[in-house]
């Protein structure tokens, strides 16, 4: 009879989802702290740090390259054609390096990452969770926070930076290959603004926002992972979900960061 | 000993255990009966600590085991193992390094010994011949029909000796020839080990074939508790249904 009449009142069905969101959130910080505690309480092995690392980073190159090259090649393209009749072309090396290091390296590293790992990751610990094999290894005395979910978070985050890098570079050199063999810019006309403009600060901001960003997917994922329940359709809308609040936070996060280290860089400016 | 007291669990609002009282002696099989979805496996999962009850206590040879979390939790179940209902083999390793997990973990746990690959290779082979698995060791879980799935994750279990091992429906799903293969291995795990065994069934041949006790658990309780001889001559429905089942076999069973 209870439930009959909370469904009368709109406000409540409302008010519980938001209820719920809330202590959503809630959960997935205790669950980080759990993770970390474990992990600092004792290290988890080597080999499973090391396979993540292998899974998350060597397996991503390839899908990693592929992105920011392209990434590299359209955005040279598009830049050289919009430039042309302003005679800023020899802008567009500097362009690209900026746009990939600061935006695009970081967020679409990201966002492949998230497709390819996250999804993964989330589907993996949704399947040992719905077939109790999470259970089992709390059984045989393993913490599962310690041995499932600290080498994913740990090696996740750690490799997004060298990802990212990796991406940017790929990116650059797309690029190049556009302006020099496309467009017959000179190899200096492209790189030559680089060092002049690009600053420590601007490579900061990338490597700051990759390891965020691979902070955000792994923890998402795990989370998303271990909370799944219902069978095989359950570790579907798992999957889905965690991807679709990765790409949203990521997002999120991007902008701010944006803003607040820029904010940040000007009036670190001001002091000195 | 294993006490159990006023236990109670709901999830969202379905009151699943409504007050379990049990108490299970050293050594001895317990079998718990009751129809599906009545709290069986719930009843499992909060003796072996990974769910925490609504309210009401749990005492492993006096050692609160439904206060404790984390790594207290975790020195407490050292020593108990559990068949999981779907076997839980994991999936991403073969059969042998399934078997050998818990091993390669914790070492020996009887003197807290770390062992060698070799060791750990000689007792997973040991407890894979107990389950008649040998020659399996580099099979995946996925390769292995159910039978030898729950064969698997028992060997996984004796493997590392445990004082107490809880079966949630070992036979639920197998055939009768499997089925009877796995009563077997039950009452030979128990004879060798000295283990206190929980099994949860509604397989009434099962739990007749390896039960010292028999309890039915019906509504959230333990409504009624005995050995298998007084425990068939109760008067209760389900009983009386179980007493059909076996006298009649299993033709009209299906039929009625």
């Amino acid at each position: 009879m209870e439930s009959e009449n909370e469904e009368f009142v709109p406000w409540s069905a409302w008010l519980r989802d938001k209820l719920k969101f809330i202590e959503g959130v809630g959960e997935y910080g205790v669950l980080f702290v759990n993770v970390i505690k474990a992990a600092v309480k004792k290290p988890p092995a080597l080999a499973l740090f090391l396979k993540q690392l292998y899974d998350v980073g060597v397996a991503s190159l390839p899908v990693v390259s592929i992105t920011g090259l392209f990434t590299g090649l359209v955005l040279a393209a598009q830049s050289f054609y919009q430039l042309a009749d302003k005679g800023l072309t020899t802008l567009t090396g500097l362009l690209v390096a900026k746009a990939m290091i600061t935006e695009l390296g970081p967020v679409l590293t990201a966002f492949m990452v998230t497709g390819r790992v996250g999804a993964a990751m989330c589907a993996e610990l949704g399947t040992m969770r719905v077939t109790e094999q999470v259970d089992a290894l709390e059984t045989m005395a393993v913490n599962p926070n310690r041995y499932l979910l600290a080498p994913r978070i740990l090696a996740g985050t750690f490799i997004m930076p060298l990802l990212t890098i990796f991406s940017i570079l790929m990116g650059i050199l797309g690029g190049y290959v556009i302006a020099v063999y496309f467009f017959g810019m000179s190899p200096t006309g492209y790189f030559d603004p680089m060092p002049l403009h690009i600053t420590m600060f601007d490579l900061l901001t990338g490597i700051v926002k990759a390891f965020v960003f691979g902070g955000i997917i792994m923890t998402i994922s795990c989370y998303k992972g271990m909370k799944t329940s219902g069978g095989a359709a359950g570790v579907g809308s798992a999957t889905t979900n965690s991807v679709v609040l990765s790409y949203c936070c990521i997002l999120f996060t991007n902008f701010f960061l944006t803003l607040a280290l820029n904010i940040f860089r000007s009036q670190l400016q001001k002091l000195l | 000993m294993i006490e159990i007291r006023n236990l109670k669990k709901s999830f969202k609002k379905s009151k699943v255990l409504d007050g379990v009282d049990l108490e299970i002696q050293n050594g001895e099989t317990l079998v718990i009966l009751g129809r599906s979805g009545t709290g069986k496996s719930v009843l499992l999962k909060h003796i072996i600590g990974i769910t925490k009850p609504d309210d009401g206590t749990i005492d492993i040879d006096g050692n609160r085991i439904s206060d404790l979390s984390g790594p207290e939790l975790y020195k407490a179940v050292i020593n108990m193992g559990m068949l999981f209902q779907g076997a839980a083999l994991f999936d991403s390793m073969t059969v042998e390094e399934n078997t050998g997990f818990f091993l390669n973990q914790h070492g020996d746990t009887a003197t807290g010994a770390k062992l060698s690959e070799q060791e750990i290779k000689d007792r997973v082979f040991h407890a894979l011949e107990m389950v008649g698995l040998a020659g399996t060791q580099q099979k995946m879980p996925s390769e292995l029909s159910g039978g030898m799935r729950k064969r698997a994750a028992l060997a996984r279990l004796i493997v590392y000796r445990p004082s107490i091992i809880l079966y949630d429906e070992p036979t639920t799903g197998l055939d009768p020839i499997t089925s009877m293969q796995i009563n077997e291995l039950i009452v030979k795990t128990q004879y060798e080990l000295k283990a206190t065994s929980i099994v949860v069934t509604h397989d009434i041949l099962s739990a007749l074939h390896v039960a010292d006790r028999l309890a039915l658990l019906d509504q959230g309780k333990i409504v009624h508790i005995a050995e298998p001889e007084a425990f068939m001559k109760i008067d209760n429905p389900i009983i009386e249904f179980l007493r059909k089942t076996i006298t009649e076999g299993p033709r009209k069973m299906g039929r009625s």
